[in-house]
């Protein structure tokens, strides 16, 4: 099911405001399970619900704000193990009829060692790039596909982070951020020679 | 995004729970915004997306003399090469920089619809076109020199940099605005001329405070005018970094008979013209009081700029509206300062002084970068013109060596053999072409060493010298603000001076007051009142204290329902109507021009006045404009008269030139022109064409070099002229003694204007007698009856007219005591 664009922020909406939104009413009726209290696990249509976002920074914010909407919505979804995150690839390594991908930058490097010099990347940052097949082979495939299952273990600690990054209150997420936040990842990187290639 | 329950066996299947997910999916999203997206780097004061656009311009080679070139191909390039997001993300961008509303200094060039103030948004991609805007050359110069670090792009395929030279500080200069993930910016934009005077004196002064700075840098300048106010806050914010400026609109008062309408002329930034108007509306249409007195409200803004008027009904109460007005509208507005920065690859909040302070290091980094750069060119070069001249100088022996030898290789292993030649030495000879071997190319490869051993010096010592390397910081900046200086677009009112722009308009009178006869006093200062006639004719009897304030320069008579025109030396004009002016005694002070036009100049000074008798005015009345530069400027009255507007250009002047005199223009009489230096000509009229309002005019006198023309008038051949130097001597000619010539001639020396004399400060054509007040150095005055002045010949040498000795006159002029 395509959803296009960033969708609402739960955290920051009122649920009328919520049911006007359209991706939200599909996404609810697309699960057939009806939402809030009275969100039922038996009647939902599917046995898992991925959540396949770009594997970018702008992904990886839509995979959150659709999170937020089903931990506040359809909070027995994920404690059933039902929600779950694909994994596109981040990056294709291709050397003459060799292709092999990559989905994080250690296994990048592995695939780089592997396959010596004069490779091809293609770094992914949307699925739009990669062609049907492509899409099938690395990330919907069952046989292949590498998938993260979402649980719940602690629920208040989930509920008060959810409030912090998602919520009005600027100077919690400020807080959160300066104390987690890397802003030196980017020296780090040139540190390693990666960008001075 | 959904799955059929029967593929039950996936094979790697990893589990995290919520916490997990959402800190690992916001802590990348979040680095990523701060970082990459919404907000400045402090060198070069550029998000990514504007980097980025303004990069791929300079690689499409779009600069300011090359025609446009569709946006779309700009966007594509962009987002092909280094931007992988939505193109509108970019579209929006590029616009942005090219929107003179927004931006302080335009780096985009764009043709067509680029949006409005109204909030119309740009026309489609396809339609308009762009290129870089001169100073966007400043922002790139020196960046194929090695002077910035570049990184590969998303698919590292091509490299970007990480941030343009930015040769001035385009981060106080444009400004910014951006959100991000649990932090903001918002950074005003500044005059650049000012920002850079700030750069300056931070390299002259290194510790320099903050109030001193402010003294350079006075406040924000929005590109869209206004008035902010001096305060405590705007301090606070460029100390921290945090804080508040406080944005009103500029507006007037007009009248209409006995209606009245407040104008606006120039809005708070980034407020939408459309949207405050509409809230007007609303506003009246609610019927409460005082809004139920508007009648109307207009915008006429059109091409040449922004004008809206709010018509009032007979008996409203402007200040009173006005007052509510910025209250309950946009008219004011408050701008939230909050200057964070990508400095050191984090987001950090600065002040002002920490701003310049990045910058300059940024800058010596660069111009180390630079000099290195341009030393390695000149090192390689001079190695290369050594090895050709030696071979120029024993060309016998070289060619004798290459026709031995088996290839190219072998010939230059043994010219290095022989001549102790490098590597790329030896290549560059076997490439010399035979014509270097003339006489006139063997003098120019020594003049060139020449040349290079002086430049490799320069720039040898500009890298060991931390002094020399901000030097050309400063000379480079100075070029740069030589080029693209303007005049401040935002007013900046001092904190006594908050209420005082349309207040002091308030009409003190009744609708009904009578038509007063009188006159419009023009003080020497710029400053003007209205006086009944009764006080004008007492006026002799009644002497106060003399200061400079006395100095009359001119009285225009008129009745208090008629217009007069304030002409000021900054070459604009204002229409006044008299009765806006309070009536003053004699004894009273006038009243500050820009207290009556608030969107002048502070600086500005009214220096002629002329109101046009209706009666004798005709279709084609002219007047007539000098300046200090000696130029003369005839145009039609009625262009004045005409426009709706009523402060506008009256003429044009060059830099430093100042509008001096301006009179009605009468066919049977001549000019005359007194420069500082004592020269005098009395020219002819007659071929001083009729010219539009927007031009500078024809020469009237040829100056000497550094000369200036001090008094220029319309004159008949009745009267007498006096001139007056500033160590006091003066004497009095008749007019008739100068001879009418053509115009542009330099004249005839009408006095000595040496050492001991002085240049002229004071000169005048005299046909009633009256006093001159003169005040010197020692902060004495005193006031000297003209006719006591000596009449002498053009060639006489002047008498001593203070009673004071050894003293300099300061200032002169007539006194108000007829």
């Amino acid at each position: 099911m395509p959803l296009r664009g960033k969708p609402i922020n739960a955290e920051k909406k009122r649920i009328d405001q919520l049911l006007q939104n359209e991706e939200i009413c599909t996404i609810i009726s697309a699960l057939g399970a009806n939402f809030d209290t009275e969100f039922n696990v038996n009647a939902l249509k599917f046995g898992k619900v991925i959540i396949l976002a770009d594997a970018d920074q702008d992904g990886a914010h839509i995979r959150s704000i659709l999170l937020t909407f089903f931990f506040r919505y359809m909070k027995e979804l994920i404690a059933q193990g039902h929600l779950y995150i694909g994994m596109p690839p981040l990056f294709k390594v291709e050397k003459k009829d060799v292709v092999k991908y990559a989905y994080d930058d250690s296994d990048l490097d592995k695939i780089i060692e592997d396959v010596g010099r004069n490779y091809k990347l293609q770094r992914y940052k949307g699925l739009g790039e990669m062609n049907p097949e492509q899409l099938w082979d690395t990330t919907l495939n069952p046989e292949t596909r590498c998938l993260t299952r979402v649980t719940i273990e602690d629920a208040a600690a989930a509920d008060r982070l959810i409030t912090t990054l998602m919520g009005e209150n600027v100077d919690a997420r400020k807080a959160y951020i300066y104390q987690y936040a890397n802003f030196n990842r980017k020296d780090e990187v040139e540190k390693k020679g990666y960008l001075n290639v | 995004m959904s799955e059929e329950i029967k593929n039950e066996n996936d094979l790697r299947v990893y589990e995290k729970t919520v916490e997990q997910v959402m800190h690992d999916s916001m802590m990348p999203f979040s680095e990523y915004v701060i970082l990459d997206r919404a907000l400045p780097r402090v060198e070069d004061g550029l998000k990514p997306v504007q980097r980025r656009i303004l990069y791929s311009m300079y690689e499409l080679g779009l600069t300011h003399d090359k025609p446009h070139k569709k946006c779309a191909r700009i966007v594509g390039e962009c987002l092909g090469k280094y931007h992988p997001h939505g193109d509108t993300s970019v579209y929006d961008a590029l616009v942005r920089l090219a929107q003179s509303f927004n931006m302080s200094e335009c780096l985009v060039d764009g043709h067509g619809n680029f949006g409005s103030v109204d909030g119309d948004s740009a026309a489609a991609m396809r339609y308009t076109e762009a290129r870089l805007a001169p100073i966007a050359q400043e922002m790139l110069r020196d960046l194929d020199k090695d002077t910035v670090t570049f990184s590969l792009n998303f698919d590292d395929s091509l490299k970007e940099p990480d941030m343009l030279p930015g040769r001035y500080p385009n981060l106080l200069v444009n400004g910014a605005s951006g959100i991000a993930v649990g932090l903001a910016t918002n950074i005003p934009t500044h005059n650049i001329t000012e920002v850079i005077d700030g750069a300056v004196a931070m390299i002259d002064n290194p510790h320099i405070k903050l109030d001193d700075l402010m003294e350079v840098i006075k406040g924000p300048d929005f590109p869209t005018g206004g008035i902010i106010c001096k305060s405590e806050e705007l301090k606070q914010a460029y100390e921290t970094g945090k804080g508040k400026v406080t944005i009103s609109a500029k507006m007037h008062i007009e009248r209409e008979g006995d209606k009245k309408s407040i104008v606006i002329t120039e809005l708070p930034y980034q407020v939408n013209k459309s949207k405050l108007l509409l809230k007007i509306n609303e506003l009246r249409e609610s019927k409460k009081e005082p809004y139920v007195q508007i009648a109307d409200i207009l915008d006429e803004s059109d091409r040449q700029g922004l004008r809206a008027t709010i018509k009032l009904k007979r008996d409203a109460d402007p200040d009173r509206i006005v007052k509510l007005l910025l209250k309950h509208t946009d008219l004011q507005t408050n701008f939230g300062i909050n200057m964070v920065v990508i400095a050191d690859g984090k987001p950090r909040l600065m002040g002002l002084k920490e701003i310049l302070r990045y910058y300059l290091d940024y800058q010596r980094t660069l111009i180390q970068r630079r000099t290195r750069f341009d030393l390695n060119a000149a090192k390689e070069r001079d190695e290369i013109l050594r090895g050709l001249l030696v071979a120029i100088q024993n060309i016998d022996e070289v060619i004798a060596i290459i026709k031995a030898a088996k290839n190219v290789n072998d010939a230059k292993d043994a010219l290095r053999q022989r001549f102790a030649l490098s590597e790329k030495q030896a290549n560059a000879i076997v490439e010399m072409k035979l014509r270097r071997l003339t006489n006139l190319e063997t003098d120019q490869i020594i003049s060139e060493i020449e040349e290079l051993r002086i430049q490799i010096d320069k720039l040898t010592k500009i890298l060991a010298s931390a002094r020399l390397q901000y030097q050309v910081i400063k000379e480079e900046l100075l070029d740069i603000k030589k080029r693209y200086k303007r005049p401040r677009r935002t007013t900046i009112m001092d904190e006594s001076g908050k209420e005082m722009t349309i207040s002091e308009l308030k009409p003190e009178e009744a609708e009904s007051k009578p038509v007063v006869n009188g006159g419009i006093v023009l003080f020497k200062n710029g400053n003007l009142k209205f006086c009944n006639q009764r006080t004008l004719g007492a006026g002799g009897k009644n002497v106060v204290g003399l200061g400079e304030d006395d100095i009359v320069k001119d009285i225009c008579y008129l009745t208090s329902d008629k217009n007069f025109y304030a002409f000021t030396d900054k070459g604009n004009v204002a229409r006044i109507l008299a009765s806006d002016l309070p009536e003053r005694s004699w004894k009273d002070k006038g009243i500050p021009f820009i207290k009556l036009v608030p969107q002048a100049d502070k600086e500005e000074r009214v220096i002629a006045l002329l109101c046009p008798d209706e009666n004798k005015l005709t279709p084609e009345s002219s007047w007539i404009f000098f300046t200090t530069e000696g130029m003369a400027k005839r145009t039609l009255a009625q262009e004045y008269i005409a426009l709706t507007k009523s402060y506008f250009q009256a003429t044009v002047l060059k830099d430093e030139e100042k509008l001096i005199n301006v009179c009605e223009f009468d066919a049977g009489s001549s000019m005359i022109f007194v420069t500082q230096d004592g020269m005098v000509l009395n020219a002819e009229l007659t071929d001083v064409p009729v010219q539009g309002r927007r031009s500078s005019g024809v020469r009237g006198i040829q100056l000497n070099t550094g000369d200036k023309v001090v008094f220029a008038s319309i004159i008949d051949d009745m009267g007498e002229l006096i001139v007056v130097t500033e160590l006091g001597y003066g004497k009095r000619m008749i007019l008739a003694e100068f001879d009418v010539s053509k115009r542009y001639r330099k004249g005839t020396k009408a006095i000595d204007t040496d050492l001991s004399r002085g240049p002229i400060v004071f000169s005048d054509v005299v046909k009633m007698p009256y006093m001159v007040a003169f005040f010197y150095d020692d902060g004495d005055s005193e006031l000297v009856f003209t006719d006591f002045i000596d009449i002498q010949m053009i060639s006489d040498i002047g008498s001593y007219i203070p009673s004071n000795r050894n003293a300099r006159i300061i200032s002169a002029g007539k006194h108000r005591t007829n």
